[in-house]
């Protein structure tokens, strides 16, 4: 026992050296992830803000300059200028200058002082469908509420119902897709590096010919592989430590949840991540082939995480399939512990999913893994 | 059977790769403190037989007892009490001298005190100490065949198998490399080797020459000179490989 604890000891302190050792590798594991949540926190946003927007306004009247001015104040839109006919609006939007279109028909103030039926018209670059949509929506707002207050100023004096939703937000009330996107990026920044890292080392020494070295010694597999993981921990809750440092105070998230549960769930995912880096190395016959399957792997899990797409929107066969993507249990975790404080009890399907796919990795990873006679 | 004694005896030793027999029901012995070399053109099958006694590799058929373990059904037995080196020198090249040291040692669960002990006297006598902390890829080829020399020796090994260990070396690191196996071998411990260079054979006490993955000579330098008639063993090697061989 205490002879195995120094083998694998041996086999860590080598793994610190060589990270150490690499001074470039050294500087991306610590500046990588300060940048990458810097940056991507403020990249990977699905709020709609300032989208360009153009006018054709064919009325010319005081009614129609105060619903484009309704649209200039509200910042969703940022309204770019006037277009003057079908030609300019059809050029605007191809080239991508303009993204929606405001069209007000002439007799539009006419028709709203005869109590006629009228409509504007939006049109909307539907390239990224999720930002028209939203965009939609709040052109549907605008012009509702204008015409609503229309019938008041038509009907004033009288009593008129006054009906309102009034909508609380609880957990992330600024709904700010930050709060919900940073903490996922630390995910994927943990993510990459562990499963590559891990994948890479073990091939790397298959190529220098150390593996087959280290073959021919009595080391068992156990001791090897824990030897070469465990320092991956130690590394992963150092750079977690940072990003989760940049997502509290330059993106001012809020830590709802409670630290110690945050470590452990880290610690059961940590061991999906490298469970996964050593199954493909026990795979890849070569570095670039390790890498082209972690990434395989990893964008696959990324997309089915939840992340950027929920869930619930998937087709059924493909929300089965995330029950095997530690991602999805972790990022679930990561984002309830940060916004809403959960408790452990929260967590059951989650801790279920982590505690059997890692050690399912891990154990394909030993099986497959020649340390002994072919 | 009686193996104690021998530090090798295998008794129709085969491996087949799907059709191909790389080596054919091979029979032979070794004793201890002998230096012991296998010779043979590329494909002979030399490295599948030393990858065969070192438990690397399963025999499809035969037995095999090296230092008195059957490697054909107990691989792992046999790896605390022998040493390997290959041809290709594997050591960490981001770890200077004295690191590979300690971890090989480290891997054969060497206590701290017994591995300091060791890699001091070790570093000595390759002449290394100077160089026990450059890292091993600053090292020249002579220094790192004699790190990966002395790696392999950490944990005292009974038995040491060198898979051509002299490629792309200087002929004075050779001759300096092959006074360290002489003395080796005068220490007790069996060597056996594999070499492309017929001058090396003559370094051994008796050698085995192998073509398709048999057996086709063994003897000493000597007898094997006298046996083919021949000034060298190259010329000894040569005849081999044009008669087409015995057996």
């Amino acid at each position: 026992m205490l002879r195995s604890l120094r083998i694998i000891g041996h086999v860590f302190r080598k793994e610190i050296l060589q990270v150490v050792r690499d001074r470039q590798m050294l500087r991306m594991i610590l500046i990588m992830p300060i940048l990458q949540v810097i940056l991507l926190g403020y990249a990977v946003t699905i709020d709609v803000k300032y989208l360009p927007l153009g006018v054709v306004d064919y009325d010319h009247s005081p009614e129609s300059r105060r619903l484009i001015e309704d649209f200039r104040h509200n910042e969703t839109f940022d309204l770019r200028g006037r277009l003057a006919g079908p030609g300019a609006v059809r050029e605007a939007l191809d080239s991508g200058r303009i993204s929606a279109v405001l069209i007000i028909p002439a007799g539009f103030a006419s028709s709203l002082g005869r109590a006629e039926p009228v409509s504007v018209q939006m049109l909307m670059d539907g390239v990224d469908s999720n930002a028209s949509l939203i965009a939609a929506a709040h052109a549907r707002g605008i012009v509702e509420s204008y015409g609503l207050s229309l019938v008041r100023e038509r009907l004033a004096g009288r009593q008129l119902p006054d009906l309102r939703p009034r909508v609380t937000v609880f957990y992330n009330p600024e709904l700010a897709s930050r709060f919900y996107m940073v903490p996922g990026i630390v995910v994927i920044l943990l993510t990459m590096l562990t499963s590559l890292v891990t994948g890479i080392g073990l091939v790397r020494e298959r190529e220098a010919g150390t593996l087959e070295q280290l073959s021919v010694t009595p080391i068992r597999t156990v001791q090897l592989l824990l030897g070469k993981i465990l320092p991956f921990v130690l590394i992963a809750y150092f750079v977690l430590a940072i990003a989760i440092s940049v997502c509290l105070f330059w993106f001012g998230v809020p830590m709802r949840g409670s630290w110690g549960l945050l470590a452990i769930f880290s610690f059961l995912f940590l061991f999906n991540t490298l469970g996964l880096g050593l199954l493909v190395s026990t795979i890849a016959r070569s570095q670039q082939q390790a890498l082209f399957m972690t990434w395989f792997t990893l964008i696959f899990g990324i997309m089915m995480s939840g992340l950027f797409f929920p869930i619930e929107n998937m087709p059924p066969i493909m929300q089965q399939l995330t029950y095997i993507n530690p991602l999805r249990y972790f990022l679930a975790v990561v984002r309830e512990l940060f916004l809403k404080g959960s408790g452990v009890g929260a967590f059951r399907l989650e801790t279920a999913g982590l505690m059997m796919l890692g050690p399912l990795a891990l154990l394909l990873a030993g099986l497959r893994f020649r340390k002994r006679a072919r | 059977m009686p193996v104690e004694e021998a530090a090798i005896q295998t008794r129709t030793l085969t491996r087949t790769f799907g059709r191909f027999t790389a080596v054919d029901a091979v029979s032979f012995r070794v004793e201890r403190g002998e230096v012991f070399g296998l010779l043979g053109a590329n494909g002979a099958g030399k490295t599948t037989t030393i990858r065969m006694l070192t438990g690397l590799l399963r025999p499809s058929g035969g037995e095999a007892w090296v230092v008195g373990v059957p490697v054909h059904s107990a691989p792992e037995s046999v790896k605390p009490r022998i040493g390997y080196m290959s041809q290709k020198f594997s050591l960490y090249e981001d770890l200077t001298v004295a690191e590979n040291l300690t971890f090989f040692g480290g891997v054969y669960g060497l206590p701290r005190r017994v591995l300091a002990h060791r890699r001091a006297e070790l570093l000595d006598l390759f002449d290394l100490t100077e160089l026990a902390n450059r890292l091993t890829s600053q090292l020249a080829a002579g220094h790192r065949q004699r790190l990966a020399l002395a790696s392999a020796l950490i944990h005292r090994p009974q038995l040491l198998f060198l898979d051509e260990p002299t490629g792309g070396i200087d002929p004075i690191s050779r001759r300096t490399f092959w006074r360290m196996i002489a003395g080796l071998a005068e220490e007790g411990t069996t060597v056996m080797v594999t070499t492309h260079y017929m001058d090396e054979a003559e370094y051994c006490h008796r050698l085995a020459v192998m073509r398709d993955g048999r057996i086709v000579a063994v003897g000493s330098p000597r007898d094997l000179r006298r046996e083919y008639n021949a000034a060298t063993i190259e010329e000894v090697f040569l005849a081999i490989a044009s008669t087409g061989g015995g057996s």
